[in-house]
């Protein structure tokens, strides 16, 4: 088992009378793509303000590769980067410019690596643009970018691809798995179970600032996945499918047979079939039976935090 | 000492920076056009002092006339503004919590801009000596400064005057810390430069009432006009240092305050 190099002990965040993280307990590994996963208003966005340092815990603390967060913020911020909500940056500025910025804040920048990132994040033609003038989707892009600067072992990112198109936000999950793989520990939150399906190796699932279930990916997910076969012959294909590996839950639906199995095992599935003689007019995936159903399962109908009373808001207020 | 740098850059990239040196700069401008359209010394104001009034059509006497009408109003106000912009101008535009994802001490960054706001409204004020210096000359051309009982020479004017300029600077200091601790309470600039103007406006009218006398050593906008001390032969320095003393100790325990007011607060934006 690789390392702990994030970890949450006890954390817990009040405002007011609302307890918006509560007591909660996380260890991401070295090399983890960890998805943090929950609906609006769970508390992620206050859990990564306690990770980055910018709000403190009500009790317990935040661990950064043996750092302290908030006691040894400085040395824990040099070892990570992210930002939290969208990230803003100074509008009168040039894209290379903030980077620079930035960079120099944590220690120096140079020119070369703010090439990099930028051509990483596909914004090197607009690196001498004004980032007033940028959209949303791009901010996002520079945001990953700055948090990449200064070669951080562990990346936080908040909501990465909320807000972008279907082209942004593929690339911006291709760029994730890409660190993944480059052997950077990710933490991303999002309220997207498709986008932790796609992205991630292990998740969190929180509700009201607790988790409420832990683990790799395709632990949290019911065993198999449900194809729906068309085929020409019925009879012929489930004599075929009863003598696959594993024996698979077949169940006639209509002209169809509904086949629950493991990913992995649906190549097999038509090969067998079509080796048989039998028409395989498709094979798609049944109506989702996926993270959706243990999220919804998990977090229940009341997926948003109690709204806070009026006099509760004023205090919030910063 | 980069971070004071980096916040040098972001202050060029700011508009109000220029639009504050310009309007600061224009003053004196005004001044010397005023002095050059009156026909004779005022009954009431700086031109009452003896010596200006003797010396209206030399040109030494402009950056002590345009201290003289900053010092009250238009001082506290740009003290006040560049002061409250320091944390909640990053407040409002959302950049404090991208800076605070650095690895940079909160201390040391509100020290910075501690820093950078005073060498602001530093440069502010040498900008205003310089224009007004040219803008006597060239109206007037300088000379020596003859008063009814002595007469000083350019230089010790121009001196004295630069001298003047300074300690307009430590009160300066004192409203620019008072308004950093309102840029680290509220989250609005323009809260905290209104928060610290009025306060300190209040204070004055409170002072110019005989009763709050026994406040007046002990509170710095006092000493908005200390300065005038230095233009007495021979100068009289008991009023001069005990407002360094105070506009110090304000400067340290505002600033004192913004820091233990900022170190903890949780960034929400």
């Amino acid at each position: 088992m690789n390392d702990v190099v994030l970890s949450t002990h006890g954390l817990s965040k009040r405002f007011g009378e609302i307890l918006a993280v509560d007591g909660l307990d996380l260890a991401v590994h070295a090399g983890d793509v960890y998805g943090f996963l929950g609906p609006n208003g769970a508390g992620k966005t206050t859990v990564i303000r306690m990770i980055l340092g910018l709000i403190w815990p009500t009790e317990g603390h935040v661990e950064v590769l043996g750092k302290r967060v908030p006691g040894q913020r400085e040395a824990a911020l040099r070892h990570l980067g992210g930002f939290v909500d969208d990230p803003v940056f100074y509008g009168a500025m040039t894209a290379r410019r903030n980077l620079w910025l930035l960079g120099e804040m944590s220690g120096s920048a140079e020119p070369e690596r703010i090439e990099e990132v930028l051509e990483k994040v596909g914004l090197a033609d607009r690196a001498d643009s004004k980032v007033g003038g940028f959209s949303h989707g791009m901010k996002q892009r520079l945001g990953i970018a700055q948090a990449l600067l200064h070669c951080p072992e562990i990346i936080v990112l908040d909501e990465p691809t909320s807000g972008l198109d279907p082209g942004g936000m593929r690339d911006v999950r291709e760029l994730i798995r890409d660190l993944g793989r480059q052997g950077t520990t990710v933490f991303l939150s999002s309220h997207l179970l498709h986008e932790v399906e796609l992205v991630c190796t292990r998740a969190a699932i929180v509700n009201r600032g607790r988790v409420v279930v832990e683990g790799p990916v395709e632990e949290l997910r019911p065993d198999g996945m449900a194809v729906k076969v068309v085929v020409g012959d019925r009879d012929r294909a489930a004599e075929v499918l009863g003598l696959l590996p594993g024996e698979p839950a077949v169940v006639r639906d209509g002209d169809d047979l509904m086949v629950t199995m493991p990913d992995e095992a649906v190549p097999e599935m038509v090969r067998r079939l079509v080796a048989a003689d039998v028409d395989v007019r498709a094979v798609v995936p049944a109506p989702e039976r996926g993270l959706e159903d243990v999220f919804l399962e998990l977090t229940g109908a009341q997926d948003e935090a109690p709204r806070p009373t009026r006099r509760q808001r004023w205090k919030l207020r910063p | 000492m980069k971070l004071l740098w980096l916040e040098i850059v972001k202050l060029r990239y700011q508009k109000r920076t220029w639009i504050g040196l310009i309007g600061l700069a224009v003053i004196p401008i005004i001044v010397t056009i005023a002095i050059y359209l009156s026909d004779g010394p005022g009954s009431g104001g700086p031109t009452a002092l003896p010596f200006i009034a003797a010396a209206l059509r030399n040109g030494i006497i402009v950056p002590i006339l345009s201290l003289f009408g900053l010092a009250p109003f238009l001082l506290p106000l740009a003290a006040s503004m560049v002061g409250a912009f320091t944390i909640a101008g990053e407040w409002e535009t959302g950049t404090l919590k991208t800076i605070l994802g650095r690895p940079v001490r909160r201390g040391s960054l509100l020290a910075a801009k501690w820093g950078v706001a005073l060498l602001y409204l530093f440069a502010a004020l040498l900008l205003v000596f310089i224009v007004a210096v040219l803008s006597g000359l060239v109206a007037f051309g300088i000379d020596d400064l003859a008063t009814p009982f002595f007469t000083y020479t350019v230089a010790t004017a121009l001196w004295l005057s630069f001298l003047s300029y300074l300690l307009a600077l430590a009160v300066v200091a004192s409203v620019v810390s008072l308004a950093v601790l309102f840029s680290t309470i509220t989250g609005s600039s323009l809260t905290a430069a209104v928060m610290a103007l009025v306060l300190v406006i209040v204070v004055q009218i409170l002072l110019s009432f005989s009763y709050f006398d026994f406040l007046q050593p002990y509170v710095f906008t006092s000493y908005f006009t200390m300065w005038a001390d230095l233009f007495q032969e021979p100068i009289v320095w008991e009023q001069i240092v005990k407002g360094l003393i105070c506009t110090t100790a304000w400067s340290a325990g505002l600033t004192g305050a913004a820091w233990w007011r900022f170190r903890r607060r949780d960034i929400l934006i």
